[in-house]
């Protein structure tokens, strides 16, 4: 149920993310007075995409955690096959129609996994603080 | 001092909050007898039978269905799986991962890896792996979640 529901958060973050990315990549195409539309087929593809590429996600879903060589290699593999997922859906739902169009993609999904891991330290961290202050009140003394 | 009761329904949530001007030895002891910190337990050390204090209890680890409980620079065992004394136990002690239960106060710091995982520093100086699946219960048990 748990995992269930994590996909599910995470299938929201990937849909609304892209949703951002096209809004900012229409934005530009407006600046440059280019022809930009988002139409029902786009907004399913988002969504499809959001869950299908939410799915890997799972290989880091270990009760004990994962070591830092596991989780390295699962990160290639998250990276690899969110990819893979990326990409069959740009082609399924004809996001782009040429070489530039697959690269401007690539792009912004590398931007979007980026960002993704970079808040997710950010929110590690902070944690990490709030434990830490929270600990010093309960510590014994040694 | 002026006693309040207040009725809970939940063991999990009995807590005393002592208003002090300072923090007497008497205190001290009464916020101990409180926390369930000051009863002791059987354990087994070289084969013999000893009572070992809780509040000298680093943390609990179950290895090959044994339970083995470490303390500053000790290492007892005991009869009970890890499940039983994870009921035994006072409050100050939570669930750290699948094979290990830690004692909150006797850890120094942690700190968080990527993977989700966090490395909590005891301490004795040992470190020990703090589960991402249990970091919500310990964050609740410290009243930040």
């Amino acid at each position: 149920m748990n995992k269930l529901k994590i996909i599910f958060q995470e299938a929201c973050i990937i849909s609304t993310a892209i949703f951002l990315a096209n809004g900012i990549y229409g934005g530009i195409a407006y600046g440059m007075e280019e022809e930009f539309s988002l139409n029902w087929l786009t907004i399913l593809s988002i969504i499809f995409t959001g869950f299908f590429s939410s799915l890997p996600s799972l290989v880091f879903m270990k009760e004990d955690g994962l070591t830092q060589k596991n989780f390295k290699l699962s990160l290639v593999f998250h990276f690899l096959s969110t990819w893979a997922v990326v990409t069959i859906a740009a082609f399924l739902f004809k996001w782009c129609s040429n070489m530039l169009g697959y690269v401007s993609i690539f792009v912004s999904f590398l931007l979007i996994y980026i960002f993704v891991w970079v808040m997710t330290s950010w929110l590690y961290s902070n944690e990490e603080k709030q434990i830490n202050s929270a600990l010093k009140d309960i510590q014994d003394e040694e | 001092m002026k006693i309040e009761y207040v009725k809970v329904e939940t063991r999990d949530q009995e807590k005393a909050v002592l208003y002090v001007t300072q923090k007497t030895e008497d205190i001290l002891a009464a916020a101990e007898l409180l926390s369930g910190n000051s009863g002791s337990i059987p354990v087994k050390k070289d084969n013999e039978n000893v009572m070992l204090k809780l509040n000298g209890i680093y943390y609990l680890e179950s290895v090959d269905k044994k339970t083995f409980i470490y303390t500053k620079d000790d290492c007892y065992e005991t009869k009970n799986r890890l499940y039983e004394m994870e009921e035994l136990l006072p409050g100050s002690f939570v669930r750290c991962s699948k094979a290990m239960i830690v004692n909150m106060k006797k850890i120094k710091a942690v700190k968080s890896e990527l993977s989700g995982r966090m490395n909590a520093t005891l301490l004795n100086g040992e470190e020990i792996v703090i589960s991402r699946s249990y970091v919500k219960e310990l964050k609740r048990r410290l009243e930040i979640g």
